[in-house]
């Protein structure tokens, strides 16, 4: 042992040796975790290198420390373990068979060998020290119980997985009947919507004005309930699991059309609108159908909201790698207490039931589901009488 | 002479609701009800536009139709009429352009439903193309 330590460092090793040591070891072993993390590297194969390269480090340091009799054998079991946990079990035997070896080699090149060499055992007429037989059954038996927890916990894992993935399909399912449920709904309803629509212009003029203001009535009812059908369809569909097809598009012009469409509405209620667009907010990838339902939902909220002579930004920034869009209203805003559930299906909060009949309280939820499936985030601010703002975060390609 | 418009459309409700509004506008008004008897329409009485249901017979017989209409080996009369695709379920259009590797082409395509005034203009810009 002398021998060695004083043919590498030429004398017994001083501490700062052991302690360079350490380091290099912490060093490598961060540089496989974030490997492991970062780069892809295989896990598994992240953890061959380690152990592999933790035993030559740590046979090296047994070696020039005190040999089998080193304070750090204990960091042979220690390693068996985590083979035993990474790895299946014949791999973690192979492990744990090197790291027995290798003591045993420590024990007899160096000049302090195994503890208790004194007693042994006469197995098919060879003499086996009872050391060895300890040490061997201690890693083996380790390597067994730990392969076995490790087993039963990958196995609890797996059936959790399966688990999952049929509740998946469970739930994609579901979406499926809503989704056909939604479109046998919406045939009639467009052909019903269209009756009344032709047949209040084919008679203008020519009713009495209590059968006029029923037919406009049917045609108002008619007309919310195909919107809240509509909704459904598109809560349906962007909850699809299967990715929808992403295209890049712009979603500055999706705004403007969003703006656009509600024109009338606008300037009969007199709100001025502002649109605040940077130039270099660049296209974002996606369906271009579902985020013109994000614009028109936004918008469309913003307005109805609003009261007379109020107002509407909208906004278009580039942040970082991707596009901050806010809608800003001076509208009846939404009651502290109500806003964290804002975003759940069919909720409304109690002013705007009472400030607008129509509405499907679906909204929200809509665009939540779509933005989020881009990567992207949302929130709703608002005060009481103030307004709301409704800010999305979505990265950009 | 009156312009004449087919209206293929398995929906009678639909197709009566569409002719309220253009037969007081002076068209005369061709129907039917599936693809086939659309296309024997076409065929027979050449009409000035054509208004394409989607879901008939089958969930894309219109976008079938149309592409029949405007393919290469069409008689270049049938290439020339205009077509106004009306369908409640507007995202079948990609969902069929996906499938078919080609793109549905037609004049005009709306979601059901269309408000009187909005077709009327539609109808009348067509005719006005189509004509010039």
């Amino acid at each position: 042992m002398v021998l060695g330590a004083s043919l590498v460092f030429g004398g017994v090793p001083s501490s700062r040796w052991l302690g360079l040591a350490g380091f290099f070891i912490l060093a490598y072993n961060a540089l496989f975790l974030w490997a492991s993390r970062e780069r892809s590297w295989s896990r598994k194969s992240c953890a061959y290198l380690q152990i592999s390269l933790d035993w030559i480090v740590l046979t090296f340091l047994a070696w020039i420390s005190d040999g089998a009799a080193s304070p750090l054998i204990p960091f042979f079991l220690f390693h068996v373990i985590i083979a035993a946990i990474l790895f299946d079990r014949s791999e973690a035997y192979i492990q744990t068979a090197v790291a027995v070896a290798l003591i045993l080699i420590l024990g007899q090149t160096g000049d302090s060998s195994l503890p208790w060499s004194r007693w042994s055992l006469t197995m098919f007429g060879f003499s086996v020290p009872l050391n060895w037989v300890l040490l061997a059954f201690v890693f083996f038996t380790t390597a067994y119980l730990v392969s076995s927890i490790a087993g039963i916990l990958r196995e609890r894992e797996k059936e959790l997985e399966l688990a999952n993935r049929e509740l998946e399909k469970k739930a994609d399912e579901k979406n499926r009947f809503f989704l056909s449920t939604a479109h046998s709904l919406k045939t009639p309803l467009s052909s019903l919507e269209s009756l009344v629509q032709s047949f209040l212009y084919y008679s203008k003029g020519q009713l009495s004005a209590e059968i006029q203001d029923i037919m406009l009535r049917v045609q108002l009812r008619l007309h919310n309930l195909s919107i809240l059908v509509k909704d459904l369809l598109v809560l349906a569909s962007s909850k699809k699991s299967a990715a929808s097809k992403a295209q890049p598009f712009s979603l500055e012009t999706t705004f403007q059309a969003a703006v656009n469409k509600l024109k009338p509405q606008i300037e009969q209620k007199n709100i001025s609108l502002v649109f605040e667009s940077d130039p270099n907010a660049s296209g974002v990838m996606g369906d271009e159908d579902e985020w013109k339902s994000v614009c028109e939902n936004i918008v469309d909220n913003a307005v109805k909201y609003t009261p007379r002579e109020g107002s509407v930004t909208v906004s278009i920034q580039r942040v970082g790698n991707g596009l901050r869009c806010s809608v800003r209203d001076t509208g009846i805003g939404i009651p502290q207490e109500e806003l964290p559930r804002v975003f759940d299906e069919f909720y409304r909060a109690e002013n705007a039931r009472s400030y607008a009949e129509e509405g499907t309280g679906l909204g929200l939820s809509i665009i939540k589901n779509i933005v989020e499936k881009a990567g992207g985030q949302i929130q709703v601010e608002s005060r009481v009488g103030a307004g709301t703002s409704v800010t999305f975060y979505v990265p950009s390609n | 002479m009156k312009k004449k418009i087919l209206i293929i459309d398995d929906d009678r409700d639909y197709i009566q609701s569409l002719k309220m509004t253009l037969e007081p506008a002076g068209y005369e008004i061709l129907t039917a009800h599936n693809a086939t008897q659309g296309f024997g329409e076409i065929v027979s009485k050449k009409p000035d536009l054509i208004i394409l249901d989607v879901m008939m017979e089958t969930e894309t017989a219109g976008f079938v139709l149309a592409k029949r209409l405007r393919s290469a080996g069409a008689d270049a009369v049938y290439r020339e009429i205009p077509i106004l695709m009306l369908t409640a379920v507007g995202w079948l259009r990609k969902i069929f352009e996906e499938e078919s590797g080609s793109e549905v082409h037609v004049d005009a395509f709306m979601e059901k439903p269309v408000p009187p005034k909005e077709l009327l203009r539609t109808v009348r810009e067509l005719l006005e193309a189509s004509s010039a």
